[in-house]
Formats: structure tokens, C-alpha cells, sequence
């Protein structure tokens, strides 16, 4: 029983990763990456770091235009291919005080993560600038960094379930309350009713759906027959998510991620090429 | 014939060491990626006593009532609302004579992503003295 266990275990971390869809996901995480970090400092702008004593560092270094250039080069380097271990860990550190900026660090934060975990797949066998020399039938290494971004999107969707399990949040008092105080929310839920047209769907649902949705996103991509039901569920909540409240680029993030799950890395070799 | 890298770092037991370091830190700042239902519910009161401990109770300004459910944790609610508060009394002393030893203590009761105001916090200000907690 414990070699059984012992197997599964190495299959579901030590499986070879297919290079083609690894190099397919290097290259949407380099362009995601350049749309979180970089395009929203791209025209300058206040910004509110989290640690306020930092604040010359971001404005003389961190938010500077030769520092966002460089950290695109070095993301359009990584996204193309080339010596992508190398130019994604320097791109992460480049970006790790990027993550530090009040409304930005969710999305900062699993994107970095992402990265971090990605660079250490072997991604450049297929569609690389500069193409790894070995075997060109040979895999992307083992499937853990791609376990650790599939972990990461779970916690995500499973830690703001768990937070929201609140009688406060799930009787919609919460989600009332905000909508009239918060700039992000794009509709007024005071009257206790989300109104869709001619419907008027009472707060406490919209509360109480979401939070299982997001139970349900946590869990669902982990099964081969509930991943592609769970990826068109999630697909959906966001897009409304994105007319009822702003979250910045998480949205889109968050969907990107699932990617992690629906792009067959585990897939032979011989059947992709 | 296939060449497979099984392995990162050409050991699996080193593989494993960096994919449990790294599922630790997803799992410990998991916290940060809370959204906007995070929140601090906020009720405050303001009391000036005067130098003869007489106590009287002062209407808050009506910037302090948008403070009454606050899409952030607390530590971030208390920077904005020290800081709102220092520069209102700051205003206040200089515009009103007050008398000397007369203190305002604002009375923050608070929940952390709750609207059970279980928790206090008190900034006080005591004429011709520095604010402090």
C-alpha cells in the first residue's frame, strides 16, 4: 500500500511536462505578466505602497520608466524563450516590490508566484527564441512547479471562500454595506436586491451563490470530468463578478491560472508533436 | 529514444525540499490574497474631558461616519483614520481656544470583518500635549 501511495505520489509530482504547452504558457504568462505589473504604471500616476517609510524607494527606483523598461525587456526575453530559467528569475525579483502596491497585490502576487514556480520548468524546447540544444523529443522536466501553480490557483479561490463563510457576508449585509460605501462597487445592493434587468435577485443569494461558486472553483479543476464544468463556471462568475465589482486585473489572472489545469502538460510527447 | 528530465535539480529528494518550501509559502501568505470583502466595521465616539474631569460627550464630524465599513484590515484602517484624526484635532486646537489640560479621547470600537464591535481602541489627545494611544 505504500508503494502504491509512493507511485501515485511521484506520478502526480514527478510526471514529465509536455514542452509544447509549456512553452504555449510561458509565453501567455510572459504577456499577462507585462499587462498586471508593467501597463498600469506605464503613465506614471500616484500610487499607495503598503509600507510607507518605501515610499521614495518606489518613486526615485521601483516606478520609474527605465526600471519598467528594463523589467519588459526581461519579461518579452522570458516570454520569447530565451534562457527563460534565468530571465524569469530575474524578472522576478525585478518585480517583487511591484507586488507591494495598495490594489494591485492579489493579482501581483499569484502572478509572481507563477513565475517564480514556471521558471523552474525547462520551456524552452518549443517555440523559443533560443531553442534548448538537448532532445528536441525530450520533456520540460517534472510536473511540481506546474502542481505549485495549480495549488496556488485553489488557494486563492478556497481562501476567500473560507473567508466570506461568515453570517455577516452570507446574509448579504456585508456585500449591502460595501456597496454603498466602496468606489469599486458598480452597483447599489442597498434595497437588499441585485436588479439583472427585470430581475431582482435578493443580496443574500447573490452571497451565498458566490461563496459556493468559489467552494466549487477551489475544488472542481482537481477532477478530469469536473475541470472543464469548473473552468466554464468560472468563466462565467467572473465576467459577472466584473459588473458588480472592480478587482483590477485579477479577474483575468485568476482565469489565465486555469490554464494550469486545462492545458494537457502530462500529455506524451509523440501524441503532441 | 526519449530523454526524460524527471527532475529539476538531478536529485528528487532536493526536488522535493524546494516544492515543500514553496507550498509553505503559498500556504502561509495565503491570507494576502483575500479581496474586498475584508473589512473593518467601525463606530466612533468622541469624548472631551476637561481639566475638572468634567465629561462631555462631542458629535463626531461627518467624515469620520464614512469610516463605518472600511474595505480593508484593520492595520491599513488605522493609518488612514490616525492620521484623519491627527490632522482634525490638529486644525480643531489651532482654530478653538481650548483650556489647557483638556483631553479628547476618540473612542474607536471595531470588528474585523464582523459587524460585532467587539474590539477598542482609544487616541487621545491632551491640550498642550503631544497625540499618543
Amino acid at each position: 500500500m505504500i508503494d502504491t501511495y509512493k507511485s501515485h505520489i511521484n506520478e502526480f509530482l514527478f510526471a514529465p511536462v509536455n514542452p509544447l504547452y509549456a512553452a504555449l504558457f510561458r509565453i501567455g504568462l510572459a504577456i499577462m505578466i507585462a499587462v498586471v505589473f508593467l501597463s498600469p504604471h506605464a503613465k506614471g500616476g500616484f500610487t499607495i505602497v503598503y509600507i510607507h517609510a518605501l515610499d521614495s524607494p518606489y518613486q526615485d527606483i521601483f516606478l520609474t520608466k527605465p526600471y519598467l523598461i528594463i523589467s519588459l525587456l526581461v519579461a518579452i526575453l522570458f516570454g520569447a524563450g530565451f534562457y527563460p530559467r534565468i530571465f524569469g528569475f530575474i524578472l522576478a525579483i525585478l518585480l517583487f516590490p511591484l507586488v507591494f502596491i495598495l490594489g494591485f497585490h492579489v493579482s501581483r502576487q499569484i502572478l509572481l508566484f507563477t513565475l517564480i514556480a514556471f521558471s523552474l520548468v525547462q520551456s524552452d524546447t518549443r517555440l523559443s527564441l533560443k531553442k534548448n540544444t538537448s532532445n528536441l523529443t525530450s520533456d520540460s522536466g517534472p510536473n511540481w512547479p506546474i502542481r505549485l501553480i495549480q495549488i496556488q490557483l485553489s488557494v486563492l479561490y478556497g481562501i476567500n471562500a473560507i473567508a466570506k463563510t461568515t453570517p455577516e457576508y452570507l446574509s448579504g449585509n456585508v456585500l449591502e454595506g460595501m456597496s454603498i460605501i466602496s468606489p469599486r462597487f458598480l452597483v447599489n445592493l442597498s434595497n437588499g436586491y441585485l436588479h439583472l434587468g427585470f430581475l431582482a435577485i435578493p443580496v443574500f443569494i447573490l452571497a451565498t451563490s458566490s461563496t459556493l461558486i468559489e467552494y466549487i472553483l477551489t475544488i472542481g479543476f482537481w477532477f478530469r470530468r469536473s475541470r472543464i464544468p469548473t473552468a466554464i463556471l468560472g468563466v462565467m462568475f467572473h465576467l459577472i463578478l466584473m459588473k458588480i465589482v472592480k478587482i483590477g486585473f485579477l479577474d483575468w489572472a485568476a482565469m489565465f491560472l486555469y490554464l494550469a489545469f486545462l492545458f494537457p502538460f502530462e500529455r506524451p510527447i509523440n501524441k503532441a508533436s | 529514444m526519449q530523454k526524460n528530465k524527471t527532475y529539476v535539480t538531478r536529485s528528487k529528494y532536493v526536488d522535493l525540499i524546494i516544492f515543500t518550501v514553496l507550498l509553505c509559502i503559498i500556504l502561509t501568505t495565503s491570507f494576502r490574497l483575500r479581496v474586498y470583502y475584508q473589512f473593518t466595521v467601525a463606530e466612533v465616539s468622541l469624548i472631551r474631558i476637561n481639566p475638572d474631569g468634567d465629561r462631555t460627550i462631542i458629535p463626531t464630524p461627518n467624515f469620520i461616519h464614512s469610516l463605518g465599513l472600511v474595505s480593508e484590515q484593520p492595520s491599513i484602517v488605522w493609518n488612514l483614520t490616525e492620521k484623519i484624526i491627527n490632522t482634525h484635532m490638529k486644525e480643531y486646537l489651532e482654530n478653538f481656544a481650548v483650556e489647557n489640560g483638556t483631553q479628547f479621547d476618540w473612542i474607536i470600537r471595531y470588528g474585523n470583518n464582523s459587524f460585532d464591535l467587539n474590539q477598542e481602541r482609544i487616541i487621545t489627545f491632551k491640550v498642550d500635549d503631544k497625540p499618543h494611544d
